[in-house]
């Protein structure tokens, strides 16, 4: 009796064996999905390149700003010195 | 001591290096594994969509934490099967939310393409199967996956489930019984 019962599962075993298959993931898929995963790590040097160029373009222009402002200022300076010299010889005509 | 070691058995090398963050590595790591992942997952969920984007995330999940990863001497499949189990967990409590109907009495998709030897018949009866494989909880569906599809053993099992060898044997011999009595109160039903 307990031979039949060991023999049934050794079938229902081996049934399973035959009815139980390895699936194929889609070609396109695996491609794809190992594209992603091994092209991460350039996509963020990339990023990280274009993150550097922007900090760099915008210390650029802070620096060039505060320059072209100190010029602007220096060649202002000289012309109210004048404009104040000028001012007071109308202000001493007497003198 | 452990470079002689590597040099000595390539996949170590290839693990080793996979840890310190080498990508090409990884990606053999990646081809060595995805096919048994993705039938994994396409067991338990039952559709090319979900187990295609649960086999995307379990690699992406792999890939963020190699490092961590400590070598014990377990096969790194061992590993994945775990990110896998617990992926497909948590997207099944997702869909058991979103939908009424449970996933578990929704019949096995089979692509021809996939089997493109068997006949109408043969899809049938393995979508029963299956079917019936999905009804039971999740332990036994992995068990019985790395059994019949990974041709695992018991030994190999017991690492990737982290049970002990005779806890596999006698879980395995009481899913056979489990899985016997549902076909067979199936076939009953039927008639």
């Amino acid at each position: 009796m307990e031979k039949k019962a060991g023999n049934n599962s050794n079938q229902f075993e081996n049934e399973l064996k035959k009815k139980f298959i390895r699936f194929q993931p889609d070609e396109n898929f695996v491609k794809k999905l190992s594209d992603k995963l091994f092209e991460q790590s350039s996509i963020t040097l990339e990023n990280s390149k274009k993150y550097l160029y922007n900090f760099f373009f915008i210390l650029f222009g802070l620096f060039s700003g505060y320059f072209l402002i100190r010029i602007i200022k220096s060649i202002l300076k000289p012309k109210k010195q004048e404009v104040k010299n000028n001012h007071s010889k109308i202000s001493q005509p007497g003198t | 001591m452990t470079n002689n070691k590597n040099q000595e058995n390539p996949v170590e090398n290839v693990l080793a290096k996979a840890i310190e963050g080498d990508l090409e590595a990884f990606s053999v790591l990646y081809k060595e594994n995805v096919q048994r992942i993705y039938t994994y997952i396409y067991y338990r969920t039952g559709n090319k969509h979900d187990a295609e984007d649960l086999t995307a995330r379990v690699f992406q999940r792999a890939l963020g934490h190699i490092r961590k990863y400590e070598d014990k001497g377990i096969p790194f499949s061992a590993w994945l099967y775990r990110i896998a189990h617990n992926l497909v967990a948590n997207w099944h409590r997702d869909h058991s939310r979103k939908k009424e109907i449970s996933i578990d009495e929704t019949p096995m998709e089979l692509p021809s393409a996939e089997m493109p030897e068997s006949s109408m018949i043969k899809n049938q009866e393995v979508g029963e199967l299956l079917t019936n494989v999905r009804r039971l909880p999740a332990d036994r569906q992995m068990l019985l996956i790395l059994k019949f599809v990974d041709g695992l053993t018991n030994m190999e099992i017991a690492a990737i489930m982290g049970k002990s060898e005779g806890a596999i044997k006698s879980l395995y011999h009481r899913t056979l019984l489990q899985l016997r009595s549902r076909i067979e109160q199936d076939g009953k039903e039927e008639l």
